[in-house]
Order: structure tokens, then C-alpha cells, then sequence
């Protein structure tokens, strides 16, 4: 196994776990926010878990469309396969 | 270049590995905000790293023009380099020298003592110019692969490379340009009356090409005079002259290497050939050292032939001739047009035939100490010339006094005397400081691309 596809299984195996992680954390936020608890500070951590794993979710999305443009724009630019 | 390419990608996949983990922290359900923290600066990075690796092309390529622009060139800083290194040394010896003579000579332990300091100066400054010699082929040579790792450590997630990278990428740029610009500056600030750079030399560069000068069919234009002009306020200005040698190689008795001549680097050069007393220009015309990569063929669209020493055949109209090259000689047909003409010239201790299907005048010509004969052809005409060359004694242009570009006009010439005032500010002084300056830049640029801390302390 190479350095490069050594770090790409990594980056593969981040992903996933980063996706999986933000169901997780979305989930826990809504039960946190939905739970008849009448605590404001936990209501809170529900809405900034539900927060984070949004901006999660946004980045994942956005970077996969931004790594994927560069990588088409270069591969344009130098011609590569 | 295959491990470059190597770097170039693991440099980038690391930046996506640092970005998704930055995403991964994002989405921890873990309420720690230092935590959090980390999630924005690993995404930051990761995209700086990205735009940094797809810009490091660019910003080297324009760290090079930069210092053409400031009139630098691995040439030029090569030839100071040198011209150092060759008078430290050739001090030392002379210290040496005087050392081991002291015995014989009163007050000779006197003497002894003041050279001490001076043996050691000398020392001191012979390590530094090879320092800046190790630097130079560090910088030079494995530019690409030095900057290529410092990208891989950058991109490093948690910025475990940070600052090694953001130095190793930073020293790569700053001092490809300041070793190159480092004679121009020296020269400029540290004047001296025996070490002067030529005002418009130091605006047009100086560099090294090889060069061949060749006539239209390909044979050598030998024991000719190589002119180059530079424009300087809408006039040429003649600023190198050469000889050539046999092979059409123009003689640079400066350079180490046959055919290796000095020229501007940042201006377009006009060629002239002169052969026999007939000058003509030669293509590229203009030339730009900037545009070919170390070595010219110059050819003159006129002359159409050359033995190689003297024996020329010219025409002002080169397209209505055509040249066959024989073993002996050259066979022309022509098909001249009115205002046309169609010459060979020999010198006379050349045994040269010339004949022709139509009648050929004849003449004599005189350049340059050497006599000669000619035979011409005017249009309009059609005729077939043959030239035969038999033996030649060979004759050598003797009145032409050769101006080597880079140590007559740029003045690099001036940079070898032999002097300790000169030695001390050009040698070591001065570049000292100008390497401790480039180095406090190398500090500031690695800030700048990320590192809160330089890996080395400061300098000055």
C-alpha cells in the first residue's frame, strides 16, 4: 500500500465516520430538545448539537463539491486523465 | 521527476484528510468548545494548504521573474561566486606565502601576528562563500523538491508540519531571488572605484548562452566577428563583440567553455555577422535569452555559404538562390532579379576555383589585415556557380579587439581586483548582512504562510 493510498483509505474511512457522526449527533440533539425535561441548559446543548452537526453536514457537502471541482479544474488545466 | 509529482499528491490528500476531519470534529457530540475550536481551524487550513499547493507553481514561477526583473541570474551570481572564491583563496595562498617567509625577514614574528586575524578573516569568509555555494545548489537544484516537502508538512493535519513547512516553502522562495539578485545588490550599494557595474548593464541582465553563428545552409561562419547591439534610446549600442572560431563557435576568452558566451538577459540582442568585410544580421533577430533555454543557433539568411575560414558566398536575394553543398565545395543556381547580386569571396592564400555558366566579374576585397578575391554575378541573371575550395592557409582576424559582455561592458571584470578594501565589501561585509537580511524575510514569509513561530531564531 502506498503513502497515497494509505491517506486516501484514511480520508475515506473520516468521511464515513464524520457522516455517521453527524446523524448521531443530529439525533441526540433533537432527543435533547424534545425531551420533557424542563432543564434550559440542556435544552440548549440539544439546539447547539443540532447546530454543529447542520454546519457538519453543510461542510461535508460543500467540500466534497469544492474538492471535486478543484481536482476537474486542474485535471482541465493540465490535461491530466 | 515522478517523486515530485508523489509529493504534489500526498500534499493534497493530506489537505482533504485535515478538512474532513475538521468536518468529523464538527459533528462530535461532545459539548467541549475547545474541541469545537479545532473543527473551523483544521477546515481553514486544509483550504489555505489547498490553495497554497495549486498557487506554488505560480508563486515560483514568479519568484524567477522577479529577479530577473531586479537584473539577478543564476549566471550572474555564479560568476560572482567564483571570481570570490578565486580571490579568498588566491589571498590565503599569498598569506601563506608571506607567513612561512617571515622567518627570513626582520621583524618577521611582528608581521606574523598581524596576519594571524587576517588568515582567519579569510577563513571565515572562504566557509561563508561555500555556505552560499551549498545554498545555491540547495535552492537551485532541489528548489522544487525542498518546497515540494514543506507543501507535504503544511498540509499535515492538526498542524503538526505547520511551521517547518511554511520555512521550508518560505526559504526556497526568498532566496531562489536574493542569491540571484545578491551581486547586482552588492554592487550597487557597496561602491567602489575599481568595482563598477555599467549602469545599463545592470537594467539589462547579463547571462550565459552557448552560441553557434552559421551561414543559410548550415556551415559554419568561422573566423568571423560576432557583433551584438542593444537599443538604448532608439540607437544600437554595441555592447559585445566576438570571434569565431572555425566551428562558427564565437571565442569568449572569459568563459571556461568553448562557445559559451555573455550577453544581456532582459533586453533584445541584434546580431550582426561580419565575414570577408560583409556585414549581415543574423536570426533570431532581435534575441532574447529570455525565450531560449541556454544555447543559439545564429544563422544569416545572406550568406549562404562558408567553408569555415573566410571563403564566403553571398546574395541579397537568398530566396532566387539555391545551394547544393558539395564534398569540395557548393554548387549555386541562380535566378537573380534586377538589383541582384550573387558573391563569393576568398582570401588569396586560398586556392579557390569559382566557375560559372555565365560570365563572372571579378574583384578584390580587403578587411581587417586579410586580402582577398571575389567573383560576382549581377541580375537580372540564370546561372549555375561552382565553387570548389581547395587548401586554405589559414588567416586569423587579428584587428578586432574582442569586448566580452559581462566582464568589459557589465563590468563582472572589475569584480576580480585584487584588493582587500574590495574583498572585505563585496566578499563578505556586505553579503553577510544581505543573507541575515534575506534570512529575517525567510522568517517573515513563513509567518506569513502560517507559522506562529520560526523554527529558527532570529538574526538581526
Amino acid at each position: 500500500m502506498t503513502i497515497v493510498s494509505f491517506i486516501q483509505q484514511v480520508t475515506q474511512e473520516v468521511t464515513a465516520a464524520a457522516w455517521a457522526l453527524f446523524v448521531l449527533t443530529w439525533t441526540i440533539g433533537w432527543t435533547l430538545r424534545g425531551a420533557p425535561i424542563p432543564l434550559r441548559g440542556l435544552k440548549r446543548a440539544g439546539a447547539s448539537f443540532i447546530e454543529d452537526s447542520i454546519w457538519a453536514a453543510l461542510w461535508l457537502a460543500l467540500g466534497s463539491t469544492i474538492f471535486t471541482f478543484i481536482v476537474y479544474v486542474v485535471k482541465v488545466v493540465t490535461g491530466g486523465p | 521527476m515522478t517523486y515530485l509529482g508523489d509529493l504534489f499528491e500526498i500534499a493534497l490528500k493530506l489537505a482533504l484528510l485535515t478538512f474532513y476531519l475538521g468536518a468529523l470534529v464538527y459533528a462530535l457530540p461532545i459539548p467541549v468548545r475547545g474541541l469545537k475550536r479545532w473543527g473551523g481551524v483544521l477546515i481553514r487550513d486544509s483550504l489555505f494548504s489547498f490553495a497554497l499547493a495549486l498557487s506554488l507553481g505560480a508563486l515560483t514561477a514568479f519568484a524567477g521573474g522577479l529577479a530577473r526583473m531586479m537584473g539577478g541570474s543564476w549566471a550572474f551570481f555564479d560568476q560572482w561566486l567564483t571570481s570570490g572564491l578565486e580571490l579568498v583563496l588566491s589571498l590565503k595562498v599569498a598569506v601563506s606565502a608571506v607567513s612561512s617567509l617571515t622567518s627570513y625577514i626582520p621583524a618577521g614574528s611582528a608581521l606574523k601576528a598581524l596576519l594571524g586575524p587576517f588568515n582567519d578573516a579569510l577563513t571565515a569568509d572562504l566557509l561563508f562563500l561555500v555556505t552560499l555555494l551549498a545554498m545555491e545548489f540547495i535552492v537551485k537544484t532541489a528548489g522544487a523538491l525542498v518546497a515540494l516537502i514543506g507543501l507535504v508538512l503544511f498540509s499535515l493535519p492538526f498542524r503538526l508540519g505547520r511551521e517547518a513547512g511554511a520555512w521550508f516553502i518560505a526559504f526556497v522562495l526568498v532566496f531562489s531571488v536574493g542569491l540571484q539578485v545578491l551581486p547586482a545588490f552588492v554592487s550597487s550599494i557597496a561602491e567602489s572605484p575599481q568595482v563598477k557595474v555599467s549602469p545599463s548593464g545592470a537594467n539589462w541582465g547579463v547571462t550565459y548562452v552557448t552560441a553557434r553563428v552559421q551561414s543559410a545552409y548550415g556551415t559554419p561562419l568561422g573566423d568571423a566577428v560576432l557583433d551584438l547591439y542593444v537599443m538604448k534610446n532608439g540607437s544600437p549600442e554595441l555592447v559585445a563583440q566576438y570571434v569565431t572560431d572555425p566551428q562558427g563557435e564565437p571565442i569568449d576568452p572569459y568563459a571556461g567553455q568553448a562557445g559559451l558566451v555573455s550577453l544581456p538577459s532582459e533586453v533584445p540582442v541584434y546580431a550582426y555577422v561580419v565575414d570577408d568585410g560583409v556585414e549581415s544580421p543574423l536570426e533570431p533577430y532581435p534575441y532574447s535569452a529570455a525565450n531560449f533555454s541556454g544555447s543559439v543557433t545564429f544563422t544569416s539568411p545572406y550568406i549562404l555559404y562558408s567553408d569555415g575560414q573566410n571563403v564566403i558566398a553571398f546574395t541579397n536575394q537568398p530566396s532566387l538562390v539555391n545551394v547544393s553543398l558539395t564534398s569540395s565545395g557548393a554548387v549555386a543556381r541562380l535566378n537573380l532579379s534586377y538589383g541582384g547580386i550573387f558573391e563569393v569571396r576568398a582570401p588569396s592564400n586560398c586556392s579557390v576555383k569559382v566557375s560559372s555558366t555565365q560570365g563572372l566579374g571579378t574583384s578584390s576585397w580587403s578587411w581587417d589585415g586579410i586580402n582577398g578575391d571575389s567573383w560576382y554575378l549581377l541580375g537580372p541573371t540564370n546561372a549555375t556557380v561552382q565553387i570548389n575550395v581547395g587548401r586554405c592557409q589559414q588567416v586569423k582576424v587579428r584587428g578586432v579587439n574582442t569586448t566580452d559582455y559581462a566582464t568589459d561592458f557589465f563590468g563582472l571584470g572589475g569584480l576580480s581586483v585584487n584588493l582587500l578594501e574590495d574583498f572585505i565589501v563585496y566578499y563578505f561585509t556586505v553579503p553577510l548582512m544581505y543573507v541575515a537580511v534575506l534570512t529575517t524575510m525567510t522568517y517573515a514569509l513563513a509567518r506569513l504562510l502560517g507559522g506562529r513561530r520560526g523554527i529558527l531564531p532570529r538574526l538581526v
